[in-house]
């Protein structure tokens, strides 16, 4: 059975590879570029094929490094993979989940890479135009683009084979699970976490949705910023399947974008409390003493602060510093970031006491044990269950922010979509009250997301309480 | 008691000097300055202008404002309002009142409904009930304010018409006695529902906890075989206990009544504390969101007292050293 799996996810991996020579970017009167065009150019301008054989000529300059990149780690697969189908090895298998993910990351990064059109997932299209004096000078220019088939199919095909690749795994996991007796804490959490409903629910629309903000674009023939008044406020139909908005853009693209960001601040939010927040209240808790008593101090200062007013203030301080629109995002992450941690201090601290009381650490203490081993051996993992449930449910909290923020104004700022600032069209009352698609469905995605993670948190919180069992 | 509070007044201070060191802070980072936005586009000389300046000390070096601004903030003195020409501490008590009119109903909403649900699902844990109520209290959780409310507006104020859109009361109307109270209500009961349903979830969650960490208990079973009926067992042993640690909430609610809700007031129209605070971000009124802030950081650390106080009173074991 997991042998046919291989042998499937083998046979899409060699699929996924030969998308390169099929049409990544299509034009409007100009040939198609294939992705291999793309990599062996890289910082290199191509001269488009002119099939409308008009005067002008374009050059396309790519910038495809991750494309590249993407490249690399499918091929490594690709051996790992045909390693692990000839000698049945589990450790390959794993390591080749592994590189398709970090194909599948670096193609991502490479769809990041966007400022105005669909080309610019790629590189840039610039008009070239000779100057007075003979010299060849380029401009910018907007011509029709279109992602081509090469460049949807890899993703599709790479995603299957990784799930493949995943269920083969699981299914060797889980004979190996069941023949055995032996249950450690975190293989009894899973289980429990995974007879959780809610959080297996919460768990796929996550992943359903990264995938859907982060490789959706590809698919969508809308460029983000591009703005059409001929095709302004239309209803949802065939052409745009949610309509489009006060300024003619395609608004499930919209979507796709701004959900990149929310869930980005999401979890860079998240990570930035755990770092500052977790080192600072083990510190505090493991040392205890004076430096607790200063550390608490800072972190109940912090606790004090009216959160929403405050970032309030630093958002309409942004708005006079001038900070340009890309840039916002990174400082809204700083600002939740920096008001979050405090919590997650307080929680840390408390484990850490809790646990330093514990017989196993007076054994440790007897034993000699140095305090490193101490710290990494039974300190760190018995704290690592309390961080992940609350870095979950500070997940939702964090997109939730960010959305109020974007929503007021004074978060992620307009062209650059976020959830938040889309809701903001209600500021027209016409809009507000006759066309709902404008702003609907960036709050049902805000909700939507946040509720999914509001499940798997829920879940995990009740997968490590041991008195939740039944 | 009394030493014990007193002692975490004197705590309070550092805290207090500290929250206001950093808006402080934050609030002279805005460059530009409420006398030049003013200026620009009416007909003020610019000796008028340097004039204001002088008298509102904008151009004074920022150690300097803040040991002014504290000065005054010891005596109650937060400095004058720009926009509302009046001083702090009576703008903040002409606003908070409405926003504390909404709290208070979302509040006691709140109370209503999250405690009687949340005994109700750990008596029955894992049970269809208790998963449909887990399912809506994550929803009221995880529903951002500002679409809630946007969403009940379009639906009962656009497409039903029964309720109005926005603001406090019916502009124009003169309404005494009951007429007054119907309008008012039908204008509170939107945001109200809003704060309610928002942080029902939590309390919800809370309560089940509570009760099923008792429930758990040995003396719960001594009762139990005693032979006594359930009804007696949960409502007269279990609950008792249990609301030791909901009623600690309600101390740590206290912020939330008098704060204000920035977002849901804005949303719904109301000149209530949090409105104005957010208008004050926008017209750059710096001694009012100062005043503010440090308002809402005070009543944060008065509800944490509270709460600890109330903890004393309510659970005889707890003592207060």
């Amino acid at each position: 059975m997991t042998r046919f799996y291989k042998v499937l996810a083998l046979l899409l991996l060699m699929f996924s590879v030969s998308c390169y020579s099929m049409p990544f970017l299509r034009f409007k009167d100009y040939a198609a570029l294939t992705g291999i065009d793309l990599i062996t150019n890289l910082n290199r301008r191509i001269e488009l094929e002119n099939l409308a054989r008009t005067a002008q000529i374009h050059v396309f300059r790519s910038t495809s490094t991750y494309l590249l990149l993407t490249l690399i780690f499918l091929l490594i697969a690709l051996g790992l993979m045909i390693c692990s189908t000839l000698k049945d090895c589990k450790k390959s298998l794993d390591a080749a989940i592994l590189t398709i993910a970090a194909a599948l990351v670096s193609y991502g990064l490479q769809l990041t890479n966007t400022e105005t059109s669909v080309a610019d997932f790629f590189g840039k299209i610039l008009l070239s135009t000779k100057t007075g004096n003979g010299e060849i000078a380029y401009k910018p220019s907007e011509i029709i683009a279109a992602t081509g088939i090469g460049a949807r199919l890899l993703v599709v095909l790479c995603l299957l084979s990784m799930a493949l690749i995943a269920g083969a795994r699981i299914i060797a996991a889980y004979e190996k699970y069941s023949d055995s007796n032996i249950k450690t804490p975190w293989s009894m959490a899973m289980r429990q976490f995974v007879r959780n409903r809610l959080a297996i629910i919460g768990a796929a629309i996550i992943i359903l949705l990264i995938i859907l903000c982060f490789f959706g674009p590809v698919f969508s023939n809308y460029s983000l910023l591009k703005t059409n008044i001929l095709t302004a406020k239309e209803g949802p139909g065939m052409e745009h399947l949610l309509g489009t908005d006060g300024s003619g853009r395609d608004i499930l693209t919209r979507l796709m974008y701004g959900g990149r960001i929310s869930l980005t601040v999401g979890f860079v939010v998240v990570v930035l409390e755990i770092l500052i927040g977790a080192a600072i209240g083990g510190v505090a808790g493991y040392y205890g003493g004076r430096l607790d008593n200063m550390l608490m101090r800072v972190v109940d200062i912090f606790l004090s602060l009216p959160f929403l007013p405050v970032v309030i203030i630093l958002g309409a301080v942004m708005s006079d510093l001038d900070v340009s629109p890309q840039r916002r995002i990174y400082f809204v992450m700083l600002i939740i970031g920096v008001l979050g941690w405090p919590m997650m201090a307080r929680l840390v601290r408390g484990q850490i006491l809790s646990l330093r009381e514990q017989e196993y650490m007076l054994a440790a203490e007897a034993l000699g044990i140095k305090d490193r081993h101490k710290i990494m051996r039974h300190l760190i993992p018995n704290v690592i269950p309390t961080i992940i449930v609350a870095a979950t449910l500070a997940v939702g909290d964090a997109i939730l922010s960010e959305s109020a923020l974007s929503f007021l104004g004074l978060g992620v700022a307009m062209p650059f979509p976020s959830w938040g600032n889309m809701v903001q069209a209600v500021r027209d009352t016409n809009d507000f009250m006759l066309r709902s698609w404008i702003w609907i469905p960036p709050g049902i995605s805000i909700f939507i997301t946040v509720l999914a993670v509001n499940f798997v948190g829920d879940g995990l919180r009740d997968a490590f309480d041991p008195k939740m069992k039944r | 008691m009394w030493n014990y509070i007193v002692r975490r007044i004197l705590q309070m201070i550092p805290i207090i000097i500290g929250v206001s060191l950093i808006i402080f802070f934050i609030i002279t980072l805005i460059p530009g300055n409420f006398i030049d936005a003013r200026a620009q586009g009416s007909h003020m000389t610019f000796e008028q202008v340097n004039h204001l300046k002088e008298l509102y000390g904008v151009n004074e070096p920022i150690h300097i404002k803040y040991l002014k601004w504290i000065k005054g903030a010891v005596k109650f003195d937060f400095g004058d309002s720009f926009t509302h020409q009046a001083p702090v501490s009576k703008v903040i008590d002409t606003f908070v009142w409405n926003s504390f009119t909404i709290a208070a109903i979302a509040f006691l909403l709140e109370l209503l409904i999250a405690i009687p649900i949340g005994i109700i699902c750990a008596t029955r844990q894992y049970s269809k009930l208790d998963y449909f109520f887990t399912i809506i209290a994550l929803v009221g959780i995880s529903l951002p304010s500002f679409f809630l409310g946007l969403i009940l507006i379009k639906f009962f104020a656009v497409d039903l018409k029964i309720l109005p859109l926005a603001g406090l009361d019916t502009p124009g109307s003169n309404y005494t006695g009951f007429q007054f109270l119907f309008d008012r209500l039908k204008h509170v009961i939107l945001p109200a529902f809003v704060l309610a349903f928002i942080s029902i979830g939590s309390m919800m969650r809370y309560t089940r906890t509570a009760v099923l960490e008792i429930i758990r208990q040995d003396y719960i079973r001594t009762a139990r075989a005693k032979g006594l009926s359930e009804k007696v067992v949960i409502y007269k042993h279990a609950l008792r206990n249990a609301l030791i640690p909901i009623v600690t909430l309600i101390g740590l609610s206290l912020p939330a009544l008098f704060a204000g809700a920035i977002i849901t007031e804005s949303i719904f129209g109301i000149p209530g504390i949090g409105k104005i605070a957010l208008d004050a971000v926008s017209k750059r009124d710096y001694p009012l969101l100062m005043g503010f802030s440090m308002f809402v950081a005070v009543l944060t650390l008065a509800g944490n007292l509270l709460s600890d106080i109330l903890y004393a009173i309510v659970d005889p074991r707890v003592k207060l050293k």
